[in-house]
């Protein structure tokens, strides 16, 4: 055997965690070998001191952690209880939030809409509308055209458009203010 | 606290090293099986935990213990343990044994504070408290006034972390081999070999400090004799 093995087997030993067989080889070593046996008494002197240590440290407080531990784990269940709370409830205000939403978008588009104001009455169904942008100074350089009839809002006395007489055509006045080609050949009007 | 008693005839199959009674077996209660605690535990039983408690206490404030030698710091690290093991308890396999596991993270916790506290000391190098840390050469050697203990921890702590755990847990705690195999989940041959390195280097480091003490004496002499 190897100095260097025997030597892992002290190592072992003096914690008495050598097998029976390397227990007995190392014996046969330490007899023979000076060196080994040197090794081995102060491996011996080193444990001594872990052990005298192992010995002489004791705990000094005998009090149970299982109070503080127990404590704790009612603090944290609590807490979790706490924290799942809310969640089961009804959330009211969110439906609120919701509800306010969804009316306040409707009002929005309602809004949106355009409106009837009733005052082009003088318009038929029957008739064929077409938007126009109307220009008044294009009447002068067409006065040998078509008769054509103002059309004006009863309420404040303003120009909605014009009606071909002798075709009931109605041309209302576009917002635009750029002029829009007409469609049967009417830009001539 | 009061501990409810189960009455169960079945032995305890916990891991109990050294043989420590708990203070429930002392007090003649029918011992309930480590895993009986812990299915009870798992289903929300909290006294069931708490007899596991204090049938590991003891065992996990010695070993915490035996890695710092501040005792507050260890009572508030092995509360720490048990609450972590309790947090943990479903990924535990029942299959295997309950006292490993806790021991496990017992020197994990105590590891990774060991291992803050460190982190906390190199940044200190750069503060004002490491500026009144630093030795004062007109005072004596502070090693001189250390005791027995004082001095293996100081040596424990220039040990490895791998070979310190198995130095502590076999020669300290009186584990068995097989036991740290569990604790560390090594193999008992793995267990052997760091077990006998562990020596070697703690022999190596005592021995070191050691001559080192023996010649600063010396040396002062020899210094007042000039």
């Amino acid at each position: 055997m190897k100095c260097s093995d025997a030597r892992h087997l002290i190592h072992l030993s003096v914690g008495d965690d050598n097998l029976m067989d390397d227990e007995q080889t190392l014996g046969e070593h330490l007899h023979t070998c000076s060196d080994c046996r040197s090794y081995n008494a102060g491996m011996v002197d080193a444990m001594q001191v872990l052990y005298d240590f192992r010995d002489g440290t004791a705990m000094s407080s005998d009090e149970s952690v299982w109070a503080s531990v127990e404590r704790r784990i009612e603090g944290r269940r609590s807490l979790a209880r706490s924290a799942q709370r809310p969640q089961r409830q009804f959330q009211g205000g969110v439906v609120a939030l919701c509800a306010c939403s969804l009316v306040l978008a409707f009002v929005t588009v309602v809004n949106k809409l355009p409106v009837n104001q009733g005052t082009v009455d003088v318009l038929d169904s029957s008739m064929a509308v077409m938007p126009v942008n109307f220009n008044p100074q294009m009447r002068q350089s067409h006065s040998t055209g078509p008769i054509l009839i103002q059309l004006v809002d009863p309420v404040d006395g303003k120009l909605l458009g014009l009606k071909n007489a002798a075709t009931n055509d109605v041309f209302l006045r576009s917002i635009q203010s750029e002029p829009v080609p007409l469609k049967n050949g009417l830009q001539n009007f | 606290m009061a501990v409810k008693s189960l009455k169960m005839n079945q032995s305890d199959s916990g891991f109990c090293p050294s043989g420590e009674d708990s203070d429930l077996e002392k007090s003649g209660l029918p011992a309930v099986s480590d895993a009986r605690l812990v299915d009870e535990a798992r289903r929300g039983d909290t006294e069931a935990f708490g007899q596991l408690v204090l049938r590991y206490e003891r065992r996990v404030i010695r070993v915490i213990r035996r890695f710092m030698p501040d005792d507050q710091m260890a009572q508030d690290l092995t509360q720490e343990a048990f609450l972590r093991a309790f947090d943990r308890l479903e990924q535990f396999d029942p299959s295997r044994r309950f006292g490993p596991w806790l021991f496990r993270i017992a020197v994990n916790l105590t590891y990774d504070h060991l291992r803050r506290v460190k982190r906390r000391g190199k940044w200190a190098l750069f503060s004002e408290t490491a500026q009144e840390r630093t030795p004062d050469p007109a005072t004596a050697d502070p090693r001189a006034h250390l005791d027995l203990s004082q001095e293996v921890q100081a040596v424990m702590a220039d040990v490895p972390e791998a070979y310190r755990t198995v130095l502590i847990l076999r020669d300290l705690e009186g584990f068995s081999t097989s036991e740290v195999a569990a604790v560390t989940e090594r193999s008992e041959a793995t267990i052997r070999w760091r077990l006998a390195e562990a020596r070697r280097m703690f022999r190596e480091v005592w021995e070191r400090r050691e001559r080192s003490f023996e010649e600063s004496p010396a040396d002062e002499k020899t210094d007042l004799e000039r």
